[in-house]
């Protein structure tokens, strides 16, 4: 008790002295960081849970690319288990001059079989719940097409050959499914209406979905008698399937704010080891008394201890609490992204964050604390002796263990956090590196500037130690932001700029034979130059040289999802453009064999060669020929491309669309609803418009993921004040001596500026640096784009950084520039 | 003494101290002159005062009331820049504990002061004087590697690199054994007779105080009379 209250009133009187606001504020930081990513996506991932049945809008669903056959209709309501369906396929509505690509969903009367629909009167105006679904003869169209198109509720659009009031605005659909972001607006109407608007003909691209629901004895009946009907194409989907694809969206956008949160909290760690380190030098003396006076190892000890812990659980408390702050902010950042409704956060995560604060701050703080009572007491009578408490690596060991292990229960993700570490550390030995480079190449340069900036880079040279610390604990953190900045501009930029000037930037797809030759000449009257217009449909491999594959031969992903899926493929008489042979030999334009051409890209996964036989399911039909060539395909062109190419042999009896892509110059003002009206049920993708969505939704990603770096940057920054604080005796007597001297306050601001600036320049100057090389390796080894070099980068970067610090410090070092040199030298 | 002689003169000089214990007088009604050219020894008992004097006179720090005259100069009605620039033209400070810049060699320590003054051929100047101290071959070391007396010396010649008119020396050799403290006070006392420097020394070494051209007596923050050799000055 006695101890505990000794400790409370040495918190209060050593506050003022840096190392204990240093630690809290780590702790505070970390905590926050961590409680933030953490309760966010525990609401997503309870939003996820409480919406679970109703992910599918049914207890079950099956997926085709064909109407169910009528007999399971039939036997379900037999069962007692209720039906409902719906058919989504892409489209586009026309109003006046203007075409909109939307989601197109049709469903029947019964739909959804669980959740409940959404609507409103207006864009974004309160909505409410719906037993109904839009009339024959009206649509329901999500706020963002409304938005584009300039629409309101009561006015009519050309979908097909048909024209559609629009009823109502749809805010809500419970099985809007593709983690929760979609491309193209929604477009809900009624099933009936399918066939009055003649959207549909054979081969277009359309998802049938038959939805069940009942108790779940009748439906595991069901099922067993339905599973062994499901044709290949054929899917059953359970409400976890459809929660297992949704988290694995999730886990992607947590893994970035993750990442984010574990640079911060190893920051932190830094911070507060190096404040613990001077807060136990300061110590010693104070110990040595203690125990010279017959104070035991731990009375002498005890009460800084105990004083430190304390502290951190108010710190950590205290960052909890700006934690759950935070995550709020990252939810409204992500409005639109992520469910409307979220349910209020838990206190789980919460508490997880205390106890990884307390855990950073034993790990990081207790190794420096304990060793304090070894001081000798003989330390009294001469203090060179049991000098420095060394900092042995070997106990932080220990501490950064610690902190990995919590971080892996936290973010859930072993390799994730293998990799942060490992790259965070590879990162910190690099930037550490060429921060003590640099600050040896200051060296000379301190003979040739004046006294005042001589002044502040002897003082870098001189402490090199603790500069490289600072230089690297900060360049870390500036870093982080710069590199978001280059991975957000520069590769999608990047990308952008791999296209040609001239590359197609519109797509028409699911065009039906018999529209051909309108279309072509529809495009050929206007100037517009097409192409040329491919044949497309979807097919799956079913017989390899007459065996069915066993997808368990094969890797999960891709390669089995290939097999077990579809894949476009298209006909040709001639090798398109941007395809190369590497190997074999293309057919001859009228052959009158079955020949199929492969793209490496998916024959090498699959492990298909030449002179493989090859049997293809498209639709019903069964199409069988022999692999005569491999294709390099150059996918970047922009052109229409396929992985599976067939000879024209017998194209007549294949379901297939049309596609083709054309250049429209903007400034042309395009009359493309002519082309959607003249020829119904073709759908065109505008990409600047399907671009621009991407960027929307990687801008707002990004700033997500910006804001949780920005405690990353603060963590930084703490580090710096961590390192600045255990300098600030040595500082305090040099002005001291320097206004003895004759310096004028003037003089020592700028010697500290100096000082300061060129810390934040080097830091800023390395992070760019740092930026640029990772960025390049994004750029070329994983997303395989033209790297583009920011030159701003480079001013910005390390202006921020000097003008940052510089300011810091001036703010930090006021009291130092102001007392009198006299007492600050009784003091030494 | 004419006026114009008197380089620096305290007037009814007081320092006192808000403590726990109310407030502390260090300090009270301290006055006396010194005229140009005199060497004055200040000695008492640890603890009488002698370093606050000290510091009041080269103005490193504030009184409570009184005024501290530095050539022509009110050092007490100066802002802390102004006593700063008063001590870049006036002023050498020798401590007892060196404070030597320990980022900066023996060299750039002695040139600091002259930049500071602005004055031309820092570098020249301090290595003049440098050798002049005998550290001719120690100039590009830094302070820890010099001795206590040889950081003594780099700090005398830091001292008188401004070529200051007065030269305020707390303790010099206190930090030293007899041998190097002796050796020490010799160079500060050629150095002040050399260039004519006026100097006002703090210490408990009476060889070192009999040096001097007369020895003021702190006792309990006052000066008293002294019996002695030395003629006691209090007052004008
Ligand atoms: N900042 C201060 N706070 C409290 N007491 C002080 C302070 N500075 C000096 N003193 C007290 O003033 C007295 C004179 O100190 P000082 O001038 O250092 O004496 P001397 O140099 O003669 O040993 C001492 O009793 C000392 O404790
Ligand atoms: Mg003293």
């Amino acid at each position: 008790m006695q101890t505990l209250r000794f400790a409370i009133r040495q918190l209060r009187r050593e506050w003022s002295a840096g190392e204990l606001r240093a630690m809290s504020g780590a702790i505070l930081i970390a905590t926050a960081a961590l409680v933030a990513v953490n309760a966010f996506s525990d609401r997503m991932q309870r939003a996820l849970e409480r919406n679970a049945s109703e992910l599918l809008g049914a207890d079950i669903v099956v997926v085709g690319s064909g109407p169910p056959p009528g007999d399971w209709l039939a036997r379900a309501q037999t069962e007692g288990i209720r039906t409902a369906r719906t058919v989504q396929f892409p489209s586009v509505i026309i109003t006046g001059e203007v075409t909109q690509l939307v989601g197109v969903k049709a469903v029947s009367n019964d739909y959804p079989l669980r959740g409940e629909l959404r609507i409103a009167d207006a864009p974004y105006a309160e909505d409410r719940a719906t037993d109904q679904i839009p009339a024959p003869g009206t649509v329901w169209l999500d706020p963002r097409a409304l938005g584009t198109l300039g629409l309101e509720v009561g006015d009519t659009v050309q979908l097909g050959e048909a024209s559609f009031l629009i009823s109502q605005v749809l805010s809500y659909e419970p099985d809007r499914g593709g983690g929760f972001i979609t491309l193209a607006p929604r477009l809900m109407m009624h099933m009936d209406d399918l066939k009055t608007a003649a959207l549909l003909g054979p081969g277009s691209r359309v998802r049938h979905r038959l939805l069940l629901a009942a108790g779940e004895n009748e439906l595991d009946a069901f099922v067993d008698w339905l599973r062994p009907q499901l044709e290949r194409g054929q899917e059953l989907q359970t409400v976890r399937g459809a929660q297992r694809e949704i988290s694995s969206a999730l886990d992607d956008a947590n893994r970035y704010l993750g990442l984010a949160a574990l640079t911060a909290v190893i920051l932190g760690g830094i911070a507060m080891a190096i404040a613990a380190h001077r807060f136990a030098l300061r110590h010693r003396d104070a110990v040595a008394i203690l125990r010279c006076l017959g104070a035991s190892q731990w009375t002498a000890t005890g009460v800084y201890t105990l004083e430190v812990l304390m502290l951190g659980l108010i710190a950590a408390v205290a960052g909890s609490g700006l934690g759950y702050l935070a995550q709020e902010v990252l939810a409204r950042l992500l409005t639109d992204m992520v469910p409307a409704d979220l349910p209020a956060p838990g206190w789980m995560p919460g508490l997880v964050g205390i106890a990884a604060g307390v855990v950073t701050l034993g790990g990081f703080v207790l190794p420096p604390l304990l060793r304090l009572r070894h001081t000798p007491p003989v330390r009294v009578l001469n203090r060179t002796l049991g000098a420095a408490p060394r900092s042995g690596m070997l106990s932080y060991l220990a501490a950064i263990a610690a902190v990995i292990a919590l971080s892996g229960w936290i973010v859930r993700d072993a390799v994730l956090v293998a990799y942060v570490f490992g790259g965070v550390i590879a990162t910190a030995l690099i930037l550490s590196l060429g921060s003590w480079l640099l600050i040896r190449l200051l060296r000379p340069l301190t003979k040739r500037v004046g006294v005042s900036w001589r002044f502040g880079l002897a003082s870098i040279v001189r402490r090199a130690g603790g500069s490289t610390i600072q230089v690297a604990g900060l360049g870390l953190g500036l870093l982080m932001i710069f590199l978001l900045a280059v991975v957000r501009n520069d590769l999608l930029d990047g990308w952008r700029r791999t296209l040609p000037p001239d590359a197609p930037n519109f797509f028409v797809i699911n065009i039906q034979p018999d529209q051909v030759d309108g279309v072509r000449d529809w495009l050929a009257d206007r100037g517009l130059e097409s192409t040329a217009i491919y044949p497309m449909s979807r097919g799956r491999i079913t017989h390899i040289n007459d065996a069915e594959p066993d997808t368990d031969d094969y890797p999960a992903g891709w390669a089995r999802r290939r097999l077990e899926g579809e894949t476009n493929l298209s006909w040709a008489e001639t090798l398109p453009a941007a395809n190369r042979i590497i190997e074999g030999e293309w057919w001859e334009a009228d052959t009158n064999t079955t020949q199929i051409s492969l793209a490496r890209g998916f024959a090498e996964p699959l492990r298909l060669k030449l002179g493989d036989k090859l049997r293809l399911a498209i639709a019903d039909q069964v199409f069988s020929g022999e692999v005569t060539s491999i294709r390099e395909v150059d996918w970047d062109s922009f052109q229409v491309n396929f992985a599976i190419l067939l000879s024209v042999t017998d194209i007549e009896q294949a379901p297939r669309t049309y596609v083709t892509s054309f250049h429209l110059d903007r400034s042309d003002s395009p009359n493309l609803a002519g082309l959607a009206r003249a020829f119904p049920g073709i759908a065109i993708f505008d990409i600047d418009v399907f671009l621009d969505r991407v960027r929307d939704i990687i801008d707002r990603v990004s700033r997500a993921v910006e804001f949780v770096f920005l405690f990353t940057l603060l963590a930084g920054l703490l580090v710096m004040y961590a390192t600045l604080q255990s300098t600030r005796d040595e500082r305090s007597f040099e002005t001291a001596v320097l206004k003895t001297l004759g310096a004028s306050r003037a003089r020592l601001r700028m010697g500290f500026l100096g000082e300061f600036a060129t810390l934040g320049f080097l830091a800023g100057l390395l992070a760019a640096l740092a930026a640029t090389g990772i960025g390049w390796i994004l750029a070329t080894r994983v997303y395989d784009i033209p790297f583009s070099f920011s030159p701003e980068l480079w001013v910005l970067g390390p202006l921020a950084g000097s003008i940052g610090v510089a300011l810091a410090a001036l703010l930090g070092g006021r009291a130092v520039l102001e007392s009198t040199p006299l007492a600050t030298l009784r003091r030494h | 003494m004419s006026q114009s002689q008197i380089v620096l003169s305290a007037r009814n000089l007081s320092r006192e101290i808000e403590g726990p214990g109310g407030t502390l007088s260090i300090l009270s009604d301290v006055n006396f002159e010194v005229a140009r050219g005199e060497s004055v020894a200040i000695v008492g008992a640890s603890g009488s005062g002698k370093t606050t004097l000290l510091g009041l006179l080269a103005g490193l720090d504030l009184p409570t009331a009184g005024q501290v005259f530095l050539e022509d100069e009110e050092l007490t009605r100066l802002d802390e820049d102004g006593r700063a620039r008063v001590r870049a033209q006036s002023v050498g400070f020798v401590f007892q504990q060196f404070h030597l810049m320990p980022a900066l060699t023996a060299l750039e320590n002695v040139m600091l002061p002259v930049e500071l003054a602005e004055e031309p051929q820092a570098r020249a100047r301090a290595q003049e004087i440098l050798r002049r101290v005998g550290l001719a071959e120690r100039m590009d070391h830094y302070p820890r590697q010099l001795s206590g007396g040889e950081q003594q010396r780099v700090a005398i010649a830091r001292a008188f690199a401004t070529d200051p008119s007065v030269l305020f020396a707390d303790e010099p050799t206190g930090n030293l054994d007899s041998r190097t403290g002796e050796q020490i006070a010799e160079l500060l006392f050629e150095l002040n007779e050399q260039q004519g420097t006026t100097l006002v020394l703090v210490t408990h070494d009476h060889t070192l105080a009999q040096h001097c051209d007369r020895v003021l007596a702190l006792e309990y923050g006052q000066l008293v009379s002294r019996s002695g050799s030395v003629e006691t000055y209090a007052g004008t």
